[in-house]
């Protein structure tokens, strides 16, 4: 179309309607980048304001989950300890906890449990428990005395609830051995190096924890069967003690470990757990924590649950001139990197 | 975002003061509320909730898996059925369910019989 003459001319109706339409046109296409503008705007808007949401949601979960653990684990004399924390989600607080605190008399509490259910209501429940424990087991010598206590608290605190919540809890009381025992190095004062502990558990519908002995291997540490707590009123519970010597570890866990599902589908299972453990022989706490983390990493992560893991070592008897040295595993020391699970966990490695 | 798992919770026989309700799927804690909701619905529409002392039988047979929240279900219902003198009573649960209720006590309260039992 002639824009520009040196002529002046008048437009006619064709020229008019050619106009009139490339107007449209123009007006349609504006429009289009306008609304696509505020659509852009909008999604922005959208986009942020979820950011900001998932943000609050993700600081309110991490500012519950941290009254399920203590900040930082206490020095205990004598003892190596570790632990792992792990939670299927950022968004949705779990019910694992664990603590560590001291008792009168040089003894040591060590707690871990885990309560059902999921989100803000278990872990309200799960910081109760928590210091309930720290409050009952200063005034009681008894761990079947602490438990009794705190499962008359968790069913008089939820009486009213159609859905009452129940906890398994693994309650131990650590005494450290004096250093004039059998058990004691050559040099009592070092630090480090004690001649361990006796360790009383009470384990109320929790699974056993894992005795490794310096001399290999691993084994549950048996306790008789309790219940799980809040739930019965007259609930029975006991305990089980075992020494805890230079070298041995023991190894307490909530279930999302065992029941962590194999690429495959199946749950990694007690059986697995044993063998997996047997094989990390002479690992210190710090170390058995970390094949642990390495282990949860070759797992479903779809179908992962909490879990939370404490390992406590007393370290070895140091070296002796005129003895052999301590019992090591020069496999697992030789190879940090590799792993050796048994079971169908080890077979979606190839993938 | 995954869809929860289904639950699904049917009435088979509902005479005087006995209910059978079957139960399957997966009870975990996304469908475990619904699961205890439900079945204490059937239990009220089927007129026995208000005679004192209906015995409740849960089927397990079609469920794959029970969690710790499911177990606070059942607790729930057997808590409800208790307080009006009724009892709870569960069947044909799978070997890892069954064993998970035997290590919680939960047995305690709640019996587990075999499947073929008359309930």
């Amino acid at each position: 179309m002639n824009v520009i003459d040196t002529k002046p001319r008048r437009i006619d109706q064709a020229g008019m309607d050619t106009l009139r339409d490339l107007a449209a046109v123009v007006l349609d296409e504006l429009e289009l980048r306008l609304s696509a503008l505020h659509r852009l705007r909008l999604e922005r808007q959208l986009r942020e304001q979820a950011e900001r949401d998932r943000t609050e949601i993700e600081s309110f979960a991490t500012t519950l989950q941290r009254s399920l653990v203590p900040p930082a684990l206490p020095r205990v004399p004598g003892l190596e300890m570790s632990a792992l924390y792990r939670t299927a989600s950022t968004r949705e607080v779990g019910g694992d906890f664990y603590d560590v605190f001291a008792l009168p008399g040089g003894r040591w509490a060590v707690s871990l449990g885990d309560v059902c259910g999921k989100g803000a209501p278990a872990a309200s429940l799960t910081s109760f428990i928590r210091y309930t424990l720290r409050a009952l087991a200063v005034h009681h010598d008894d761990p079947v005395a602490v438990l009794a206590e705190l499962n008359a608290a968790m069913i008089a605190e939820q009486s009213l609830d159609a859905m009452p919540k129940f906890c398994t809890v693994l309650f131990a009381v650590l005494t450290p051995l004096p250093p004039g025992h059998p058990d004691a190095p050559g040099n009592p004062a070092g630090d480090g190096a004690g001649a361990g502990f006796e360790v009383t558990v009470a384990s109320e519908g929790h699974p056993p924890p894992f005795l490794l002995p310096a001399a290999g291997g691993a084994r549950p540490f048996e306790v008789p069967p309790g219940t799980l707590v809040g739930m019965l009123p007259d609930a029975p519970f006991a305990i089980g003690t075992q020494r805890l010597g230079p070298g041995d570890a023991l190894l307490l866990y909530t279930d999302g470990l065992t029941e962590a599902r194999t690429h495959t589908g199946e749950q990694f299972g007690e059986n697995n757990l044993e063998a997996f453990l047997a094989a990390q022989h002479g690992c210190r706490a710090a170390k058995l924590t970390d094949r642990v983390s390495a282990l949860l990493d070759r797992f479903d992560p779809d179908r992962a649950d909490d879990v939370a893991v404490l390992a406590l070592t007393v370290p070895p008897r140091p070296d002796r001139p005129d003895g052999p040295p301590p019992a090591r595993t020069p496999a697992t020391d030789a190879h940090p990197g590799t792993i050796p699970d048994a079971g169908p966990a080890g077979k979606e490695e190839d993938r | 975002m995954s869809t929860p798992p289904p639950v699904t919770v049917a009435l088979t026989t509902a005479d005087r003061d006995r209910v059978v309700i079957a139960l399957g799927g997966e009870i975990d804690h996304v469908t475990a509320a619904r699961m205890h909701d439900d079945v204490l619905a059937l239990i009220d529409n089927t007129g026995t909730d208000s005679t004192p002392g209906v015995h409740v039988l849960l089927d397990f047979s079609q469920v794959r898996f029970c969690d710790s929240s499911g177990m606070s279900a059942l607790l729930g219902i057997w808590r409800r059925l208790h307080t009006r003198g009724g009892t709870l009573t569960v069947t044909a649960l799978p070997a890892n369910i069954a064993k998970a209720l035997r290590i919680g006590g939960l047995d305690q309260l709640i019996p587990i019989v075999a499947a073929d039992t008359p309930a």
